[in-house]
C-alpha cells in the first residue's frame, strides 16, 4: 500500500488523468477528491473512476 | 465498579428525532460525487442520486437535512440552482477551494432527495450576501400553493404542487462567514429578514432558526430577537489540535484520543450556558436550541484537496458520536435538533465514496445503533463513574467555535436510557478509555429487566476504521456481556466500546 509507483507507471497515469475530464482545477480527481500528483505515485491505489482509466493489465504485466 | 441508575418509571421530556440530523453542504465531494452524480452517471443512482448512498441513508432514519450551507449558503443564490440544468450557470464556491459547481443540484434536486430520504429538509437562506425579497422569494417558490408569480415560475419548472417544508435558517454564521456581523447588527438584521419568511401553504408554520454564536452574541440576539424566532443555532466542533494544525483523522497519540474525548465531552458545558442565557428570555423554552453544525474536524487526509475536508473515520469518532448523543439526550427539553457535519465525505462522515465504492464509517454505525433513541421519552439516568481525564481550565486553546472555554473533566462513561412507545427500553453506553475494560452496574428503578439483548461496536486499535479495500472491519456485532440480576444488570464493557442494550 505504501509502495511507490515506478517511474513509467507513474508517468503514465499522469498522463491519463492531465488528459482526463474529470480533473478538477488542475489538481484534483472528482471520484475521489485526491491531488492525482500524489495518487499517480502510489502503487496499490487504482483509477476511482467507475470506468478505470488506468491500464491495470499494463501494469500488472509491468511490475 | 461504575454504577448507572434509571428511573425507568419515570421521564417526560421527549428525545426529538431531530437530535438526528444531517448536514450536507456544497463543500468537496458532499453534494457533488457523495450525493448528487446526475442522472446520466455510471454509477446507479435514481434522478441523479446515488442509490447506494441513499439507501444507506434511509437505514439511519434521517429526520432532517440541513441545505445548502454552512458558508456557502450565504453565498447562494437559490434562482441559480432552477431550470433546465444545461442553461444553468456555473458558480465559484468560494468558500470551499474555489471550486467551480455546475449547480445542477438545486432546489428541485435537494427537495427530490429529502423525499427519496423520507427527512423533512432544513434550508438555509441567504443573508450575508442576498436581499429579504431573494428570501422571501424562494420561500413563496417552495411553499405557495396557488397562482403567484413564484408558484407559476415552479410549475414552469415542472413542480406542480409545493414541497413540504418546517425549517428555516436565517442565515449562517454570520458573525464570520456569513458577513463578519456584529451581534446588533445581526439581530435587527434577523427581525427584518424574518418578518418576510413566511410559510404559503395554508395550515402549516415555519420554524424560524436564528444564528447564534458564543454567548455574548446569543445574549444580545436573544434580548433584541428572541420573540421573533422559533430556533437559535449554535455549532461546535470537537478539534484535539489548534485551528492551524487540527491532527490527524487516523495517525494520533494517546494524549490526542484524551483530548479527544474531553473537547467532545464539553459541549456539553457549552449547552448548558447557552440553555442558562435562553432561559433568561425564554422561560417558558419555547425557542429551540438548534446545534446545526457538529462533529470532529481534524487535518484532512493527506493527498487530498485541502478544501474538500475530506477525512477518514475510526472508533475514536465512534466514540465521540456515541458520547455527544447520549449527552444531546440529556438537553432534550431546550435542544430541538443537531446536524452533524457532514452527511458524506465531508468532517466526520456517515460514508465514504470513491467512484462507485462506498463504505460506512464507525460513525454510521453508530447513528445506526442509536437510532432506537428517536421519539422516545428520556429516562432520568445518573453515572457514577471514575474520572478518565481531569478539567481543564482556564482553557489552553481557542474552543471550536472559535472562542475561549473550559474544558470538562470527562467520566469514563457516559450513558443515556430512554424508552420508546412500545415500552421498550434503550440504554446507549460509552466506555471512553483507551485500554481499560470495566464493568457497570445497572439499577433499573421501577422495573424487573427480563429479556435483554444488546449490540456493541468496538475495535483492536485506537485507529482502527474501515476502508475500500476493507469496508466491513469495524462493524456492530451481537453483545452478550451482561448478567441479569433481580433489581439490575451488571455490564462487562471492552475499552473503547459503544453498547446499546434492548430491555422488553
Amino acid at each position: 500500500m505504501s509502495g511507490r509507483a515506478d517511474d513509467s507507471t507513474y508517468a503514465r497515469r499522469l498522463e491519463i488523468c492531465s488528459g482526463c475530464p474529470d480533473l478538477q482545477y488542475g489538481t484534483t480527481c472528482r471520484h475521489c477528491g485526491c491531488l492525482v500528483a500524489v495518487r499517480v505515485k502510489l502503487a496499490a491505489k487504482g483509477c476511482p473512476n467507475s470506468a478505470p482509466k488506468w491500464d491495470a493489465h499494463l501494469e500488472l504485466s509491468q511490475n | 465498579m461504575n454504577k448507572l441508575v434509571i428511573n425507568v418509571d419515570l421521564g417526560k421530556e421527549k428525545i426529538s428525532r431531530h437530535i438526528y440530523g444531517h448536514f450536507a453542504e456544497h463543500l468537496g465531494r458532499c453534494v457533488y460525487e457523495g450525493l448528487w452524480v446526475g442522472d446520466d452517471s455510471a454509477i446507479a443512482n435514481t434522478r441523479g442520486f446515488r442509490n447506494d448512498v441513499v439507501a444507506a441513508l434511509r437505514k439511519l432514519n434521517i429526520p432532517n437535512l440541513r441545505w445548502p450551507g454552512g458558508c456557502f449558503a450565504d453565498t447562494y443564490h437559490w434562482t441559480d440552482g432552477i431550470g433546465p440544468r444545461e442553461k444553468r450557470p456555473s458558480i465559484v464556491n468560494v468558500h470551499w477551494g474555489g471550486c467551480t459547481e455546475n449547480n445542477h443540484c438545486g432546489t428541485h434536486e435537494f427537495l427530490d432527495l429529502c423525499a427519496q430520504l423520507n427527512c423533512e429538509p432544513y434550508i438555509a437562506g441567504n443573508v450575508g450576501s442576498g436581499t429579504v425579497k431573494e428570501m422571501s422569494e424562494w420561500l413563496e417558490y417552495i411553499t405557495m400553493p396557488a397562482e403567484s408569480p413564484m408558484a407559476n415560475l415552479r410549475r414552469k419548472n415542472g413542480r406542480q404542487d409545493p414541497w413540504p417544508l418546517t425549517y428555516w435558517g436565517v442565515g449562517n454564521e454570520n458573525w464570520g462567514c456569513g458577513g463578519n456581523m456584529r451581534a446588533q447588527y445581526y439581530a435587527d438584521l434577523y427581525r427584518q429578514y424574518a418578518s418576510y419568511c413566511r410559510h404559503l401553504t395554508p395550515g402549516k408554520r415555519l420554524y424560524k432558526i436564528a444564528c447564534g454564536f458564543h454567548d455574548d452574541w446569543n445574549e444580545i440576539l436573544m434580548r433584541e430577537a428572541g420573540r421573533f424566532m422559533d430556533g437559535l443555532s449554535i455549532h461546535y466542533y470537537t478539534v484535539p489540535g489548534t485551528w492551524n494544525k487540527k491532527g490527524s483523522a487516523t495517525d494520533f497519540s494517546l494524549d490526542e484520543w484524551r483530548t479527544t474525548m474531553q473537547k467532545a465531552w464539553s459541549v456539553d458545558g457549552f449547552l448548558h450556558r447557552t440553555e442558562g442565557i435562553m432561559d433568561r428570555y425564554d422561560p417558558e423554552k419555547r425557542v429551540g436550541m438548534i446545534l446545526d453544525e457538529w462533529g470532529t474536524w481534524f487535518d484532512v487526509e493527506p493527498g487530498t484537496n485541502p478544501g474538500f475536508l475530506y477525512q477518514q473515520n475510526t472508533i475514536r469518532d465512534a466514540l465521540v458520536a456515541g458520547l455527544s448523543l447520549n449527552l444531546f439526550h440529556h438537553h432534550a427539553e431546550r435542544l430541538h435538533m443537531t446536524n452533524i457535519a457532514q452527511t458524506v465525505n465531508v468532517l466526520q462522515a456517515m460514508v465514504l465514496t470513491e467512484g462507485a465504492k462506498m463504505l460506512l464509517t464507525p460513525t454510521y454505525h453508530v447513528f445506526e445503533m442509536y437510532k432506537v433513541h428517536q421519539d422516545a421519552t428520556l429516562l432520568p439516568s445518573m453515572v457514577e463513574s471514575p474520572e478518565y481525564v481531569p478539567a481543564m481550565s482556564p482553557a489552553p486553546n481557542p474552543g471550536a467555535a472559535g472562542f475561549s472555554m473550559p474544558w470538562d473533566a470527562v467520566a469514563q462513561i457516559s450513558a443515556s436510557a430512554s424508552r420508546n412507545a412500545e415500552g421498550k427500553i434503550h440504554i446507549s453506553l460509552c466506555n471512553l478509555h483507551h485500554d481499560e475494560a470495566t464493568d457497570i452496574a445497572i439499577d433499573l428503578r421501577g422495573t424487573t429487566p427480563s429479556n435483554l439483548t444488546g449490540r456493541i461496536l468496538s475495535a483492536p486499535a485506537l485507529n482502527s476504521m474501515n476502508t475500500f479495500e476493507e469496508p466491513n472491519a469495524v462493524k456492530p456485532t451481537a453483545f452478550d456481556g451482561f448478567r441479569l440480576a433481580k433489581t439490575g444488570i451488571t455490564i462487562s464493557l471492552p475499552a473503547r466500546s459503544v453498547v446499546v442494550l434492548e430491555i422488553q
